[in-house]
């Protein structure tokens, strides 16, 4: 369970005990912090360790699914934050990692970058690694972080502090996992001490947060995001199977919980109703149905109406069959044409629409543009480096093979943005 | 071959005249035989048998001329208008179905009104559209009367919404026009000018001193959202209504606003206004229907009867509370899926599935369970959030 904020109080003092664990992180070299980042994440990536064995076994009954779908999930979400790569992700969107540690020559005048002095994350519920990207960036900007889990969502933000407690009391010290309920005085206690907000959620969400934080604090906004995949012609032609294998990995990672899973694959040169049954076996096989739970009735209440509406426009011409339901916990859908990709009303449903030829794609990403996080497609690497460039200025912000879409690299740009750069104040000394 | 191809366009002509002629008929002794229900009101209310009988010959109509519709029934194991055995079994139509097409048994030519959904920037907005308001109007004029006016013909109403001609879309402006046609005292005004006075706080102030002054009772009606943006001001000014002052509050937040709050709201109309919270009624309906719900506090504390909490259903409508994975109707006090079955949407959709969450809390009454927080931000107060130029 997540721990909960007491009292305005008592969350003050958690923040000035941040803010004092913060201040000897300044002190110390990003390359040691940044160490200890990666030695938690190489245990979280170990299927032996205790740690990462307990955890799976508790987000598994949290999620409801076998602890092989939350192992997929932890090897995906942990796989990226080795130590190399998160230091030069530091480095290349700094311009030099020792800028963190004091000033150096960059550019025309010498630059410090200067981390908040505290942060607070507020997550949404999503992909269970997500909250621990947040502090991944903002530890690494020697930025004490208070992470918010969203109400209702697992506790592994909690225990991957408690590892980097185990590695490294004075990190492990800048690092704080709570919540509180809606309105609680600890809330606004937290908020307004912060300088910087870091918030993941719903338009309305992050549109209401800027009269809760203190005067002069930064918001650093990652609103809602979808994504879609491209099945090319040449691809299903080549390797069926593969294809459908590639789309399932992507589709059903996490239970399609995060901006990375698609929710309509296009497939090009039509005959999709093919796939319906493979997809959906796929995805049944990469994260089965979870079992109901009584109080998930808005849920159900959204898959029975969208199923209602998939009935309706059966009926008129514009969908097709869907394969699997409730029960089975995936719905796949076949539209009888490509429309721009929309987040589904309820989870796991993928919809499936043809495209006469991939570049239609483009047009349709780009009528929500800044909304598409990642098109993964399945072509030839001369194929997807041929749409790259025309989906980049139709405002999408990945393009990835199919199948490789939730193991974005460690200096991923999530939203388009620098993930470190986006967090630090530089400071230039002229002399 | 000339002459075979135009007897064959002649003939299909007649055809369509005279299912025309069939549907007109049938429109004309289905909407008489609703409007006698609705007249009859709660004083000699449809009884059960009377109720299906009628809400199977509305689903007989619509199965008939609504192409789409019957597609969708044969989809769902109805083949036929008489596989139907009992109102319970008329398929329902999802909400979503107005966002994409024409949700109607009539020719577009035949239009007197279309009613749009609130919605985002990009977002579909679905579309009610309305042969007549003949049945619309007669439906909210029964409710509003017994729930907001029972002890009196008519009352001062002040609309927290912009005036008809500058929202002809919308269902809720329009239910206040006809409050002001059917209920409204002098003084009945639209608050929302959208000029200089974009929270309608200042017209609001400007009515409300002036009904003090004349100790003239108001009957404040809009949206949740409007009054928040109206009377959420730190200090502000504090109005003593008249005795019989009442207020109407319809839609919830949503998610629009997460910082507002309907029970804080429902204590600062107390304390702003001094309107007491029971005469403080909660209102719920949705373009989709023709039908609103009320709840019966102001008739409790005003007449001393109605007993009912939560919604009260009226008679020539039914509610359901539904398992939505299978259909199947939950008991009392459990939560469920809200299915309506409303013999006003004659036009469009009798019987109609939503994705709000409610219990049944009597014969003929729900409540709402969780709306507010609903995952997808529609309805009322989303159109006053927009007019009010928040979202």
């Amino acid at each position: 369970m997540i721990e909960v904020a007491p009292s305005a109080a008592k969350a003050r003092d958690r923040c000035e005990g941040l803010v004092r664990a913060g201040e000897a992180l300044a002190r110390r070299p990003v390359a040691e912090i940044v160490a200890v980042l990666a030695t938690a994440c190489a245990r979280w990536r170990d299927p032996a360790d205790p740690a990462r064995r307990e955890g799976e076994r508790a987000l598994s009954r949290h999620h409801r699914v076998p602890e092989a779908a939350i192992a997929q999930v932890l090897d995906a979400g942990f796989g990226a934050w080795t130590e190399r790569a998160l230091l030069d992700r530091v480095a290349v969107e700094l311009g030099d990692a020792g800028a963190m540690d004091g000033f150096v020559e960059l550019g025309g005048a010498r630059r410090i970058a200067v981390g908040p002095r505290l942060a607070v994350a507020l997550a949404s519920r999503g992909v269970p690694t997500t909250p621990i990207g947040d502090a991944i960036d903002l530890l690494s900007v020697k930025a004490p972080v208070w992470i918010k889990p969203a109400s209702g969502s697992d506790d592994l933000a909690a225990r991957f502090a408690q590892t980097l407690r185990e590695i490294d009391p004075g990190v492990g010290g800048a690092i704080e996992v709570a919540g509180w309920p809606r309105d609680a005085p600890a809330a606004r206690a937290v908020l307004e001490a912060a300088d910087l907000i870091v918030a993941t959620g719903r338009d309305e969400t992050l549109a209401g947060l800027g009269g809760l934080v203190g005067d002069g604090a930064r918001l650093v906004l990652h609103g809602p995001r979808l994504s879609a995949a491209i099945l090319t012609r040449e691809a299903l032609e080549v390797d069926l199977a593969a294809c459908v294998s590639a789309l399932a990995d992507d589709v059903a990672f996490a239970g399609q919980a995060g901006c990375l899973s698609p929710v309509v694959a296009w497939i090009e040169g039509g005959g999709g109703e093919r796939l319906l049954e493979a997809v959906h076996r796929a995805c049944v096989e990469r994260w089965p149905a979870p079992a109901r739970r009584e109080s998930e009735h808005r849920e159900r209440a959204a898959w029975a109406e969208w199923a209602a509406l998939a009935d309706v426009e059966r009926a008129g011409g514009t969908a097709g069959l869907v394969t699997g339901g409730l029960d089975s916990g995936w719905s796949i859908q076949w539209r009888a044409r490509a429309e721009h990709p929309e987040p589904p009303p309820a989870p796991r449903i993928l919809a499936l629409a043809p495209l006469d030829e991939a570049d239609v794609a483009v047009d349709l990403c780009a009528r929500v543009r800044g909304r598409v996080a990642t098109v993964g497609i399945a072509g030839t690497r001369a194929e997807i480096e041929r749409l790259a460039r025309p989906l980049a200025h139709a405002g999408v912000e990945r393009v990835a093979p199919l199948g490789r879409m939730q193991h974005p690299p460690a200096d991923w740009r999530r939203d388009g943005r620098p993930s470190v750069g986006d967090l630090v104040r530089w400071v230039d000394c002229e002399v | 071959m000339n002459e075979t191809n135009s007897r064959r366009a002649d003939r299909a002509r007649r055809l369509t005249r005279d299912i025309e002629d069939a549907r007109q008929r049938e429109v004309a002794r289905l909407d008489a035989e609703i409007l006698e229900a609705i007249g009859r009101g709660w004083d000699d209310p449809l009884d059960e048998a009377a109720f299906d009988r009628l809400a199977r010959d509305v689903f007989a109509h619509q199965f008939r001329f609504h192409a789409v519709y019957r597609q969708f029934c044969l989809l769902q194991g109805v083949g036929a208008p008489a596989d139907v055995q009992d109102w319970r079994e008329i398929p329902q139509v999802p909400t979503g179905a107005f966002r994409v097409g024409r949700w109607a048994t009539f020719p577009s030519e035949l239009d007197r009104a279309a009613f749009r959904t609130s919605g985002t920037t990009g977002s579909v907005r679905g579309v009610h559209h309305l042969d007549t308001l003949a049945l619309y109007n007669a439906a909210i004029v029964s409710s509003a009367r017994r729930y907001l006016v029972p002890e009196r013909e008519r009352i001062r109403c002040l609309f927290l919404s912009p005036e008809p001609r500058r929202a002809p879309d919308s269902s809720l402006v329009h239910m206040f026009a006809v409050f002001r046609e059917a209920l409204g005292g002098p003084g009945t005004s639209f608050l929302l000018t959208g000029e200089t006075d974009c929270s309608g706080s200042e017209a609001m102030a400007a009515e409300l001193d002036r009904a003090a002054a004349e100790q003239e009772a108001v009957l404040l009606a809009g949206a949740a959202l409007a009054f928040h943006h109206a009377l959420s001001g730190e200090g502000g000014e504090v109005w003593s209504l008249p005795p019989g002052s009442r207020a109407m509050v319809t839609g919830g937040f949503k998610g629009v606003r997460s910082q507002a709050d309907p029970y804080l709201l429902s204590e600062t109309i107390e304390r702003k206004l001094g309107i007491a919270r029971e005469l403080q009624v909660a209102e719920y309906g949705m373009t989709e229907l023709s039908t609103q719900y009320y709840d019966a506090r102001l008739r409790r504390s005003l007449c001393a009867e109605d007993d009912s909490s939560g919604f009260v259903v009226p008679p020539w409508a039914r509610v359901r509370i539904v398992e939505p994975a299978d259909g199947r109707e939950i008991a009392d006090g459990d939560v469920g899926a809200i299915v309506h079955y409303d013999l006003a949407n004659r036009g469009s959709a009798l019987a109609l599935q939503t994705s709000d969450l409610g219990a049944r809390t009597g014969p003929h009454a729900f409540e709402l369970r969780g709306r507010e927080t609903g995952a997808e931000a529609r309805g009322c107060s989303l159109a006053a959030d927009l007019w009010l130029g928040g979202a």
